[in-house]
């Protein structure tokens, strides 16, 4: 398995079906493709994993499943709240620090509704991860997905981004040794 | 109560447990409501138990009767804890800490060969059929095939 198929796998199959799935059914359930040695593919419904309200607790189960499925890459897609702030008002702060009080994005007027795949790839010395997110909004039922203000982050992103799942391969292979 | 009194209880009908569970629940709810003191709910639950031997007999036997009680009513009282914080209900943060400490606690206790721990992560995985290819030519290859699939079955959901 090779990063480049990965990606080409995520851009041109996952994210098309994903986005068709929550156009045709008004939501897409939190889903995680994970990825052997040999690029064998294998998907889980995380609808009851995500349930959970402690998102601290969801990503240390997540964690322990990547451990346990051996799986060298992921693509998690789950959707999410997101909100556009000022460059300057999150300089030198971490994203937490960014919310008043006990606030949750989903609290604030100007939020967005978005689908997130949040994608990880460690083999060899291949280590790489990444986020894609697309905000939509839901008029009555009805889908529509802002293509035009996609948030991309990678490797090469120069903006600083924050995503709990990017560590989760990291800190798989750390409990293993 | 769902269970009757001296009736036969086994560990490993899920009948018995889930009835047992019901009962004690119904008895926690009843001093929540009532505004009960926890040694007037131990007392109670120590009549249920004390009526239903066989459930300590099954359980704990070579614990005394009442040990066996302040351990069971402690343990409830964890479980119910622990799933208001899971489920969202708790929102005390001092009480939303202890149980993040407690399952972290419990982690270290099983190993990754018990099938508690399997039983503890349990999320179920499926094959998709596909596969990430070293050559890009044969990952877009298989990638037309998935998406023709997947909108041929589209078009014959619609």
């Amino acid at each position: 398995m090779k990063l480049k198929p990965f990606k080409f796998n995520l851009h041109n199959k996952i994210i098309p079906m994903a986005q068709s799935i929550l156009i045709t059914h008004g939501s897409h359930v939190p889903t995680i493709f994970t990825y052997d040695k040999r690029g064998i593919e294998k998907i889980s419904d995380l609808s009851d994993l995500f349930s959970v309200q402690d998102k601290d607790v969801v990503y240390k189960v997540l964690g322990n499943f990547l451990n346990e499925s051996d799986a060298v890459a992921f693509i998690l897609i789950t959707e999410a709240w997101m909100r556009k702030i000022n460059k300057d008002e999150y300089k030198d702060k971490e994203p937490k620090e960014l919310l008043e009080g006990s606030k949750r994005v989903a609290d604030y007027e100007d939020k967005e509704e978005c689908l997130v795949f949040q994608w990880d790839f460690r083999l060899g010395n291949v280590k790489r991860d990444g986020s894609i997110t697309y905000p939509f909004e839901n008029s009555g039922g009805n889908i529509y997905i802002d293509y035009a203000n996609v948030v991309e982050h990678d490797e090469t992103s120069t903006e600083k981004s924050f995503s709990r799942a990017s560590g989760l391969l990291a800190a798989a292979r750390l409990t293993e040794n | 109560m769902r269970l009757r009194k001296k009736c036969k209880f086994s560990l490993d009908n899920v009948a018995d447990v889930a009835s047992l569970y019901d009962d004690v629940m119904t008895i926690l709810n009843e001093s929540a409501t009532n505004d009960k003191s926890s040694d007037e709910f131990v007392s109670e639950v120590t009549v249920y138990l004390s009526d239903r031997p066989n459930i300590h007999k099954e359980m704990q036997p070579n614990l005394p009767l009442e040990e066996f009680i302040h351990h069971f009513c402690a343990m409830h009282l964890k479980a119910v804890t622990m799933h208001n914080v899971l489920t969202g209900k708790e929102k005390s943060s001092k009480v939303i800490d202890s149980v993040k400490d407690e399952l972290e606690d419990f982690k270290k206790h099983i190993s990754r060969n018990d099938d508690d721990y399997e039983r503890h992560v349990c999320i179920q995985s499926k094959r998709t059929g596909c596969q990430i290819y070293d050559t890009l030519d044969r990952q877009k290859k298989q990638t037309d095939e998935s998406l023709s699939n997947f909108i041929d079955s589209d078009t014959a959901m619609a």
